[in-house]
């Protein structure tokens, strides 16, 4: 017999496991049953029981991160729709159910309605992360999706006064609850979208039952919201309450009061900012002004911008300073002239008459013309003559004559 | 410029400070941007400071399109 190929049995199981989780409705199904075998082990967190129903029993696990968001304790007997999928738990060789979501069934048919419009809008790329708008963060108008007389709006309101009283609001009035309810929420959406300014809209209600709410779970609103083109806040009831609407709005608010906070800037922190801002931009030139100051001042401390005269000073100084060279170098050259023309004087003294009138010569003169008497018979007996003496001049009269040669030495 | 956003504006005037902080600009351009920068400055200032506050209500009407008035309180 060809055993054709022989598989293990890890290689068999994960054949079977692979064949369950390709499948598409195996992949995410809603289960409806009753809960029996229910075990929750506190150290993982971890859920496990079985779902039984007309005879046939499937084992489910929910793992603590989902266990964790469940809004009701589970219990045996219990009637429940569980959301999951399938696949094989390969050590003990059991297929089973991985339960993500679990709610009692008594909400019965509208539940299960509401989850399958959840995923179908889900697949439909309605509630994609990456289509979420940012808020603007300086908002002028706000446009409110609400009942005028239900406490959200004045909650919406007061907060808006209290954090920028100039904020404009338009409220698009519209039933929340009721019949039309989903029409008029979805037309006022619209209608600010094609009638205002608006910079945000809030759309949303106080606090009310699942079935108070039901509105904002609907298609008709969920498309609405999906289709603003402007920015919308979700503040549909309490934090607790999720719903469509939340899922398809750019941002969810846990509270209208909340919304209000989030879409109105609070004007104290902008104005603060903005003073921030004017301080940096009066800094910044200041500090701009001070360095090219500072440039200047360092252009002038080549003196001539300071003090332009002190230049001239300069100039002044070094004609100074070149006269007095001037003037010393030529009064050195004049004194040792002057020093030579004093020796010359001193030689001529030497030779002149004066030192030898000092040694007691005297020097005879005639009275016209001063001619120096050298010969005896230059004169007459009775002439008046003139003698030079070392110190001193007289007047004396020839008396008597006696013609000589003239002295040899 | 009056129309320019708060926004916009304070996107505007933080760009300024930035390049006027970077200060390699000349005198002329400097002078400039800081105009501009006290300017918008103003305006986001009169923005902020402008107190209309009215609620509106926009109704359906007879003709079923839609109309704005004022909400009184």
């Amino acid at each position: 017999m060809d055993r054709g190929k022989i598989l293990s049995v890890s290689e068999l199981t994960a054949h079977i496991r692979g064949i369950l989780e390709r499948d598409r409705l195996l992949a995410g199904v809603w289960v409806k049953g009753e809960i029996s075998d229910f075990k929750h082990y506190q150290k993982s967190g971890h859920l496990y029981f079985s779902l039984k129903e007309g005879g046939a029993v499937i084992g489910c696990v929910m793992f603590r991160s989902r266990a964790r968001e469940l809004r009701f304790a589970p219990e045996n007997g219990m009637k429940v729709l569980a959301r999951g999928y399938i696949s094989v738990f390969e050590k003990s060789g059991r297929y089973q159910l991985y339960v993500e979501e679990l709610e009692p069934d008594g909400l019965g048919a509208l539940f299960l309605q509401l989850c399958q419009l959840r995923d179908r809008l889900e697949r439909e790329g309605l509630f994609a992360a990456d289509r979420k708008r940012p808020l603007p963060s300086f908002v002028r108008k706000v446009g409110l999706v609400t009942s005028q007389d239900g406490a959200a709006f004045r909650d919406i309101l007061r907060i808006i006064r209290q954090r920028r009283p100039g904020t404009e609001v338009v409220i698009a009035h519209s039933a929340v609850q009721g019949e039309t309810a989903p029409a008029e929420v979805a037309g006022a959406i619209k209608a600010l979208n094609e009638y205002t300014d608006v910079d945000v809209i809030i759309v949303g209600r106080g606090g009310g039952s699942f079935e108070d709410l039901w509105a904002f779970n609907t298609e008709e609103v969920v498309r609405a919201v999906y289709n603003s083109k402007i920015p919308v806040i979700s503040a549909v009831g309490h934090e607790v309450d999720y719903c469509l609407c939340d899922m398809a709005a750019d941002v969810r608010a846990a509270t209208p009061t909340q919304a209000a906070q989030l879409a109105v800037p609070d004007m104290n922190i902008l104005y603060r900012d903005l003073q921030v801002v004017k301080e940096r931009l009066q800094k910044a030139l200041e500090r701009y002004i001070t360095r090219k100051w500072q440039e200047l001042d360092y252009l002038k401390g080549k003196r001539i911008w300071s003090d332009p005269g002190s230049v001239i000073l300069d100039r002044q100084r070094h004609l100074a300073d070149l006269r007095g060279r001037f003037v010393r170098a030529c009064t050195a050259v004049l004194t040792a002239k002057a020093y030579r023309l004093g020796s010359a004087a001193r030689q001529l003294d030497a030779l002149g008459p004066v030192k030898v009138l000092r040694r007691g010569y005297a020097l005879v003169r005639k009275l016209e013309a001063g001619k120096i008497v050298k010969n005896v018979e230059e004169v007459y007996i009775g002439e008046t003559l003139e003698v030079i003496l070392g110190q001193g001049l007289m007047r004396v009269t020839v008396e008597e004559k006696e013609p000589g040669e003239e002295w040899k030495v | 410029m009056e129309s320019m956003s708060f926004e916009k504006a304070m996107a505007r005037l933080e760009e300024i400070v930035s390049r006027l902080e970077e200060g390699n600009l000349d005198l002329e351009e400097t002078l400039q941007m800081f105009e501009e920068g006290i300017h918008l400055f103003r305006s986001c200032e009169s923005q902020l400071k402008e107190a209309e506050g009215r609620v509106l209500k926009l109704t359906r009407n007879l003709n079923s399109g839609w109309e704005l008035s004022l909400l009184e309180d």
